[in-house]
């Protein structure tokens, strides 16, 4: 079994009118089968309503399976006992930078989550040290979050879950309200992690140009996965993936286009620089 | 010209010890008709600056115009100015409040005091503008999906009947599908409205489908005021102010780089492959390039 582990995993939120009787329901996870392996990096790709979020929500115990079940590190989430060891595995970080602080200095909200594990004081400054070094805000330490850029909110967001050293970090969607060198810090912070500290990276986004450094890429549409594989083979099926409402990153576009007009660049182009490292090839041919 | 702002400066909490300039020496001019984006590293000024072209915040110095008189003028009229420029922020679901979809349109204009019939009309008109189909006006605006949502509240606005339509991040959480659909929705409205449009975006590749001009600002400074094809040759400099520029723009700056004989300043998909199959061509007829 992998680290993250789901099987016919189905979501249901109910809707109630006022005297608690049901009147509606909405299957937002409908039937799901995902085997996550240790220090892997995937991606989660979905339009708004596919269940991606309400997926993601269970891999931490925020919310419970209607039906199915989901491991982590072995532990099925549905078991009260297992609550906490189950958050301490899994870490979560959310959309809005403003929603995840609460302490008034940097230092006191990385330090939060280890002190409530009970962690003894001292061990808890090391780790406060290694999290925000390692997401570059070390020199930070000392100022007030408010005043912080996005870019900046995030990667403390991200240091005060690294401080409770969780085998693995879910993502959901932690680039939406950045600026281009904001994203490009989450991003870059997200695969140090998982190359350096081999923490497990479970990204869920919108951005097609940040999936293209996963290990593997799930799409989500009406709560089920309808596509999986590599970013390039992802990424090839572009007329499917407007179907779901999805798109491909710019250059891999472009690289369909200059298919189209009879120029050999591979069909899986995801980035920049492969782009160009295969026209050179082509130009010195 | 509908906006003009001179010599303006923002400092917010002027007389306290975190007083902060938000905008320095600002001289910008909007015209009429013209689809113009925005764009700027978090902490830029965008939000302040948009905020004075509607009178929300008035400068610390300075003078910001509309139509020629300045906003701070005794005759100035608010309320007319703030539904000629129309300010839609971001997320704006989250101002959605009313029993229905049909009555947080009309919620504007019956605070412009105008009659029953001109109000159904105008929020017919914003509904439909915006895509929103007729079966949804009398469901509960929080019953729709996210991307429902936000066009009701564009709706909204448009219902006030704006010369000027600024909208910051309209885009933000929204699916690839979601996107292109609202951005068609703005460039109908300026194409066959006549609707001047701002666009605040983090996208490059968004804004360089759709506007026509491109302000960039940095640290409270506007850097550049120019098309987009024309700033985003300047790839380095952007990427220092902490933007970047689309994607196969980036491509045929590298390329241009290593001695393609590439125009940098494409920056559609369609564009930048034409520009390779051209200096390909070339190259295999002329290796000396």
């Amino acid at each position: 079994m992998g680290l993250i582990k789901t099987e016919k995993l189905i979501h249901e939120y109910i809707k109630r009118d006022e005297n608690g009787d049901e009147i509606g329901c909405i299957r937002a996870v409908d039937g799901v089968d995902m085997d996550v392996e240790r220090g892997q990096f995937i991606s989660i790709l979905g339009s708004n309503g596919s269940g991606k979020s309400t997926f993601a929500s269970h891999l931490n115990a925020i919310l419970f399976p209607t039906e199915g079940s989901v491991w982590v590190d072995g532990k099925d989430t549905k078991d009260p006992a297992n609550v906490w060891d189950v958050r301490e595995t899994a870490g979560m970080v959310f959309q809005n930078p403003d929603n995840q602080i609460i302490g008034q200095i940097v230092e006191e909200d990385v330090g939060f989550g280890p002190e409530n594990m009970g962690i003894p004081t001292k061990e808890i400054w090391e780790r406060v040290e290694e999290s925000l070094k390692a997401v570059g805000m070390w020199e930070y330490r000392k100022h007030s979050p408010g005043r912080l850029s996005g870019g900046q909110k995030q990667r403390v967001s991200i240091a005060g879950v690294i401080a409770m050293h969780p085998k693995c970090i879910v993502f959901d969607e932690p680039t939406a309200m950045l600026d281009p060198s904001g994203r490009r810090e989450v991003i870059r912070a997200a695969r140090a992690l998982n190359d350096v500290e081999k923490v497990t990276i479970i990204l869920i986004t919108h951005y097609m140009d940040e999936v293209i450094y996963s290990d593997k890429v799930f799409v989500m549409d009406k709560g089920k996965i309808v596509m999986s594989g590599t970013p390039g083979e992802i990424f090839m099926q572009r007329d499917k993936l407007k179907e779901y409402k999805l798109d491909v990153p710019q250059v891999t576009s472009l690289a369909y286009e200059l298919r189209d007009r009879g120029i050999d660049v591979p069909a899986d182009v995801l980035s920049p620089e492969e782009l160009i490292k295969s026209l050179n090839t082509i130009y010195s041919t | 010209m509908i906006i003009e702002l001179k010599d303006v400066n923002y400092i917010y909490d002027k007389d306290s010890t975190m007083s902060a300039v938000a905008l320095n020496d600002i001289n910008l001019q909007i015209k009429e008709g013209v689809f113009y984006a925005l764009i700027g590293h978090t902490g830029s000024g965008k939000s302040t600056l948009i905020q004075h072209m509607n009178g929300l915040i008035r400068p610390t110095s300075g003078e910001v115009l509309y139509k020629g008189v300045s906003v701070r003028d005794r005759q100035m009229d608010m309320r007319e100015l703030r539904s000629r420029v129309g300010l839609v922020f971001q997320y704006p679901e989250h101002q959605l409040f009313e029993t229905t979809v049909y009555e947080d349109v009309a919620f504007g204009p019956k605070n412009l005091k105008l009659d029953r019939e001109e109000i159904d009309t105008r929020v017919r008109e914003a509904l439909t503008l915006t895509g929103v189909d007729e079966s949804l006006w009398q469901y509960s605006p929080f019953e729709l999906s996210g991307g429902q949502k936000r066009r009701v509240a564009i709706a909204g606005v448009l219902a006030m009947k704006p010369e000027l339509l600024i909208l910051d991040e309209p885009t933000a959480g929204l699916d690839p599908a979601g996107r292109n659909d609202l951005l068609n929705v703005l460039k109908r409205l300026h194409d066959t409205e006549g609707m001047t449009m701002i666009l605040v975006s983090h996208s490059m590749e968004d804004v360089a489908g759709y506007a026509e001009r491109l302000i960039v600002m940095n640290k409270g400074h506007i850097e550049y005021e120019d098309t987009p094809s024309e700033v985003f040759r300047h790839a380095d400099r952007l990427r220092e102010m902490g933007l970047s520029v689309p994607q196969v723009t980036d491509v045929l700056a590298r390329l241009k780089a290593a001695g393609w004989p590439v125009d940098d300043g494409v920056i559609t998909v369609s564009g930048a492959a034409d520009e390779i199959v051209r200096a390909l061509k070339e190259k295999r007829q002329d290796p000396q390039i």
